[in-house]
């Protein structure tokens, strides 16, 4: 998955121009954001208002509302580890604090060298396969930290 | 006030009033003046009016200046009391 | 007078002729349909618990406290979401319900400050009786666990003290999500969101802190927060009222009622009274926390005087003054003449110390040299409507809005001007009213939350009456005339005549379009819109009238409203949002030099010959002079002596070099006012006025509406400003007798038609009267020209375009508007004596970046704006809400000198200032021009007061 792009508020632009239109703009709107830059830049709050002739709060309380949106940048990964039922109940706590302490990074933190960002997820639908995770969105079952490992050095890094 | 503003003032009257048929014109000129200027004013006024040369003055001031026709007392159109105009009308006019 | 508490419905009062009946707790109650539950349960007496409703806003349903059993039906409903229908049985109380009710207080009360002694709300919190409503003993969860309490909590967040009246504090937030909702439905600005979700949810202002949010300061959040949470800072620091009186605000033309909530006459904080029909519970910044300046320490307290204005003031009593200005007055008159002198009289005082005023000149002076403020602002207003249908009033009231299909607003910025009117116009826009603003800046209302015009007819200042033919060459030229409106209620010869006028070429889109800069697609567009849309409103402000065809625009604006038979019904009409609170009481009140109480010509006999017969006196039948005119006669020599109440000619009125010119030439200029404002820099007398809050009177709002102004402490100066005049005039020697303003009004009503029916025991009784108020209207009346003009017949008026003589050109390229702010009032003299000086620090020139450019002006830089006038120097900022050839500024502070620039053009038919065209040029400048020099050094020089040896600080 790419980093994001540095904030550009004319790439901004273009992203809500292509969007706005749509029944209930805002949510894909915000998506594409993150898609674009890798987060929702703060810069990009008052744009997509405007363009939605919303308030700022208005936007703010909608990208706050979900956790799947970033407000920084992220680290050169982003690592979703599944929290729902079926992924504790095959020793998904255990591990992610494991892995919580390797990183040294807690949920939505970012490791110091920048390397992790560790995000909480609730079901990724791999149930029967757990522990789960997505590794830049890629999915990945049965997971342990040799396997998470083996995907990040895997992509270079 | 200087002759200058006076004539002015009374132009720009003229102009807005320029618009309807010269008869009424005049009237509504004359009226206007009598409604809201003081004495003094108008008394300066129509020594301008008099006047050959001096500030140039609207056609229709001068007019307006003319002696009214007879009978008609420009103060007394100005004003039409709360019972000509029925009992909510009154004074809020 | 106790504490007023008004009963609170839990959900808004539905009005519907249809009724429906139910049994609550076995009582039968009979409500309209659409009633709520909780409400007719509230209606009969009976209060059920709850934290989320209140009836200012409607129902939410998330606190779950009043849930309520309904025969027939399974589990428990919140009575606030329900409506009540016919024939239900509903129970308010049971041991299920009890039970239910204190789970859901534990729940709240366990993640909750317990520091209720120590609480400002501690008193005045819904929090806390409602667990004591429920009977809550304990909380068996505890108090620790995950909470928003704990400093070391992670969860907690700090207090918000950004906004200088309030403050929030997180801590005690229980996420009812009144304040959220205020801010969106009754305020309609949306600054507020719940930020995250689930137990981390808290209240936010978008993520900043209060004063950096969207925030505008209303108050409507602090006062629909049922806790601790949001409150005003004055609460925090003086604890709870123990009284509360009813009065008005003396802010804008709204009128806002509220309550002041006293401690012995100390204000503690004013809330906004739902009983008020103006504003019916919502109030602005100004009217709920701009109150401070009654209690400045600027307030002048003592009368004082001088010989020449360059010597300092000298603290006398008040015999001395008194008798020191009447001897003046009396000497001037001997000397120069009986027109030697005049008054001004105020639009911020009441309606009562207005009339006295007007009749001290009238029968004490002896003339007719008496005006007011409306001089300067809605003058046209005033002659344009009633040329064309009979009053120069507005026609409705502002509810009138909420029936409005299409609205058009023409030079107003009601969102910064008369805020609580915005509100409830920009409700009735979310409802899907559509909205036209001509105007050539793009104010907030063109697009704002929720909010957008559908056209923005965006014009070059000074072409007003162009674009309105336009619009109405369309409506006669496409067929969209009401014609039978127009036959049963106009002059047809009139119509026939203004329809052939208008019809012309020369008046089309097309032929206006470049002089205009609005496009002529845009012009047709938008006269279908409001020709067609159903129910249209114009609604206006000074943009209209403050011109040199004010007057005009106004004519043109009602003949627009009369071919398309947009006026007598709700939602409809041609509004003047009249600015200040009493102007149009002044105006009522006969403040005109043509013109008794009531809007009766000074030359009409029988009206003349019934003032004399009561005030002893003979009166000029001839106008005396307007402000602009006893300022030339000041400066040829003529007029010598003025006494002015609560008015600041010397800020407020154009081409101040002339106007300081002219109060320089008088020699007995005497100011009754609470502050030493620039006019009293020229003046040699000064008495001590009194705020609104020291008096009891009448002010009459934009809807005609006279409303109630207690006193709720003694008047700082030892006399409230209508007795000061009482006493002025009896050492003029014309005697008033009253003891009370009650009397005052009582004598307005003898001599006043449209005012026979008013007093102050009718005033009690009816909270407030819309005038006319007599035998014909017992109650007052809302909406004027219901069946027909108050004129007859409407009257057409032909409105051809003359341009103003205020031409750019190379010397002077940019044209100057200008307008207001939301935090600041008018000159300012009231605002900037509180917090609100933090929102606008400073008066900022808007230029648009093609100007700025070409001039290399960068954001911030001190710029020179130079007219024909004079020149001043002000601070820029960059902005596209101007369009290039005009800029913009404020007015709010006298070191600006906005006015030294503005120009001697007016109103062709009131003289009213053009305030809103001035030709200038803007450069870059590295100091503040020579009048601004001159100002610093006189605001120190005019205003030396030499206190008595023993006045301690």
């Amino acid at each position: 998955m790419r980093a994001g792009q540095a904030w550009d508020s004319h790439r901004a632009e273009a992203v809500i121009h292509a969007f706005r239109e749509l029944d209930g703009a805002m949510l894909p709107i915000l998506h594409a954001l993150q898609a674009e830059f890798g987060h929702v830049p703060d810069a990009a709050v008052p744009l997509v208002a405007e363009a939605l002739n919303l308030s700022r709060a208005e936007v703010h309380g909608c990208l706050t509302f979900y956790h799947d949106f970033r407000r920084q940048p992220p680290g050169r990964h982003v690592v979703k580890l599944c929290r729902a039922e079926a992924c504790q109940a095959v020793g998904a706590e255990a591990l992610h604090a494991r892995l919580r302490h390797h990183w040294g990074v807690d949920w939505h933190e970012t490791s110091a060298d920048g390397r992790v960002t560790l995000e909480p997820v609730f079901c990724l639908g791999l149930c029967a396969n757990g522990p789960a995770a997505l590794v830049d969105d890629r999915p990945l079952a049965r997971v342990d930290e040799q396997a998470l490992e083996a995907m990040l050095e895997g992509t270079g890094s | 006030m200087s002759d200058g503003k006076l004539a002015r003032m009374a132009n720009q009257i003229a102009v807005f009033f320029s618009a309807y048929p010269e008869a009424d014109a005049i009237a509504g000129v004359r009226d206007h003046l009598h409604a809201f200027w003081t004495p003094k004013m108008i008394d300066a006024l129509q020594v301008l009016a008099a006047e050959e040369e001096g500030e140039a003055l609207h056609p229709l001031v001068r007019k307006a200046m003319g002696p009214a026709p007879d009978g008609d007392d420009p103060a007394a159109r100005t004003v039409e009391g709360p019972d000509q105009l029925g009992s909510l009308a009154s004074d809020a006019g | 007078m106790p504490l007023i508490k008004e009963t609170d419905y839990g959900t808004p009062l539905r009005h519907n002729p249809d009724q429906v009946t139910l049994t609550i707790d076995g009582q039968p109650v009979t409500v309209p349909a659409g009633t709520s539950v909780m409400a007719a349960a509230m209606l009969m007496g009976t209060k059920i618990p709850k934290l989320c409703a209140t009836d200012m806003l409607e129902p939410f349903g998330s606190c779950r406290l009043c849930l309520v059993e309904i025969e027939g039906r399974r589990g428990t409903a919140a009575s606030c979401t329900t409506s009540a229908e016919a024939g239900m049985v509903v129970h308010t109380s049971s041991q299920r319900l009890s039970r239910l009710r204190r789970g859901v207080m534990e729940l709240y009360i366990s993640d909750h400050p317990l520091d209720c002694l120590t609480c400002s709300a501690n008193g005045d919190c819904e929090l806390q009786d409602m667990a004591g409503a429920v009977g809550l003993r304990d909380v068996r969860y505890g108090m620790d666990g995950a909470n928003h309490v704990h400093p070391e909590s992670p969860l907690t967040l700090p207090q918000d003290t950004s906004n200088p009246y309030f403050t929030y504090d997180p801590s005690k937030c229980i996420v009812c999500n009144r304040c959220v909702r205020a801010c969106e439905d009754i305020q309609g600005t949306f600054a507020l969101t719940i930020e995250g979700r689930g137990f981390d949810s808290r209240v936010s202002a978008g993520g900043a802190d209060f004063f950096g949010s969207e925030c505008v300061s209303c108050g409507a959040c602090v006062q629909a927060c049922p806790t601790a949470t949001l409150t005003e800072n004055s609460i925090i620091e003086l604890g709870q009222p123990e009284h509360s009186v009813v009065t008005t605000c003396a802010y804008c033309g709204v009128g806002c009622s509220f309550k002041a909530e006293m401690q012995g006459s100390t204000v503690v904080r004013m809330v906004p009274y739902k009983g008020g029909h103006a504003n019916e519970g919502h109030s602005c910044v100004k009217g709920r926390f701009a109150w401070g300046y009654a209690t400045h320490r600027d307030r002048i307290r003592k009368p004082m005087i001088r010989a020449r204005i360059t010597d300092p003031w000298r603290e006398v009593s008040w015999e001395e003054a008194i008798g020191h200005a009447a001897a003046e007055f009396r000497r001037i008159q001997a000397d120069y003449g009986r027109d030697a002198v005049g008054g001004i009289t105020s639009s911020r005082c009441t309606n009562e110390e207005t009339y006295l005023v007007q009749k001290l000149v009238r029968a004490a002076f002896g003339n007719n040299n008496v005006d007011t403020c409306a001089r300067v602002c809605h003058s046209p207003t005033g002659y344009g409507l009633k040329a064309t249908l009979g009053t120069s009033a507005g026609t409705q009231d502002f509810r009138s809005v909420e029936h409005a299909d299409v609205v058009l607003v023409i030079g107003a910025n009601p969102t910064d001007g008369h805020p609580v009117f915005a509100s409830r116009l920009k409700k009735r826009l979310r409802q899907g009213a559509r909205l036209i603003v001509a105007d050539p800046r793009r104010i907030d209302l063109v697009q704002a939350p929720h909010v957008r015009a559908e056209h923005h007819l965006q014009l070059r200042p000074g072409t007003n009456v162009a674009l309105i033919n336009a619009l109405a060459h369309v409506v006669v030229t496409e067929g969209l005339v009401n014609e039978s409106y127009v036959r049963e209620r106009c002059e047809l010869e009139d119509f026939a005549n203004w329809a052939r006028f208008i019809a012309q070429e020369r008046n089309s889109p097309e032929a206006v379009e470049e002089l205009t800069g609005v496009p002529a697609a845009e012009m047709r567009a938008a006269a279908r819109l409001y020709a067609m849309g159903g129910r249209a409103a114009i609604y206006y402000g000074l943009g209209v009238t403050e011109h040199s065809q004010g007057s005009t625009m106004v004519m043109g604006m009602a003949n627009l409203a009369m071919a398309t038979g947009n006026i007598g019904r709700e939602g409809t009409g041609v509004n003047p949002l009249r600015g200040q609170n009493n102007v149009q009481g002044s105006c009522d009140m006969g403040s005109f030099p043509h013109e008794l109480p009531g809007y009766r010509h000074v030359a009409d006999d029988a009206t003349r010959h019934s003032f004399e017969a009561l005030w002893g006196v003979t009166l000029r039948g001839a106008p005396g002079l307007r402000i602009p005119n006893m300022l030339d006669e000041a400066v040829g020599g003529h007029f010598k002596g003025l006494y002015i109440q609560g008015e600041d000619i010397a800020q407020s009125d154009p081409d101040t070099q002339h106007v300081t010119a002219g109060l320089a030439a008088m020699e007995c200029v005497v100011v009754q006012d609470i502050f030493l404002n620039e006019t009293a820099k020229y003046a040699h007398v000064l008495l001590p006025g009194s705020s609104f809050l020291e008096k009891d009177g009448t002010f009459t709002n934009a809807e005609r509406r006279i409303s109630r102004v207690r006193k709720v402490m003694p008047p700082l100066g030892g006399m409230a400003d209508w007795e000061v005049t009482i006493a002025l005039s009896r050492a003029l020697g014309y005697e008033m007798n009253y003891s009370h303003p009650s009397e005052i009004m009582d004598e307005i009503a003898q001599l006043t038609p449209s005012f026979a029916g008013v007093s102050y025991a009718k005033l009690e009784e009816a909270g407030s009267l819309q005038w006319p108020c007599n035998e014909a209207a017992p109650l007052g009346t809302p909406m004027m020209h219901v069946d027909r003009f108050v004129r007859g017949k409407g009257k057409f008026m032909l409105t051809e375009f003359v341009p103003t003589e205020e031409r750019t050109g190379p010397r002077f390229p940019l044209i100057l508007t200008t307008g207001r702010i939301l935090s600041q009032y008018n000159v300012g003299a009231q605002t900037r004596r509180t917090a609100n000086s933090r929102w606008h620090e400073e008066d900022v020139l808007e230029i648009h970046p093609f100007d700025a450019e070409t001039r290399g002006i960068a954001e911030g830089d001190l710029v020179s704006v130079e007219s024909r006038s004079g020149d001043i120097a002000l601070r820029a900022t960059i902005t596209e809400r101007v369009q290039p050839g005009v800029v913009y500024t404020t007015f709010h502070h006298a070191k600006t000198g906005a006015n030294v620039i503005t120009t001697d053009h007016s109103d062709w038919a009131t003289n009213c200032p053009e305030y809103k065209v001035t030709a200038v040029q803007v450069r870059r400048t590295n100091r503040p021009s020579d009048w601004q020099a001159r100002f610093f050094l006189e605001d120190t020089a005019l205003t030396r007061i030499e206190r008595s040896a023993d006045a301690a600080e």
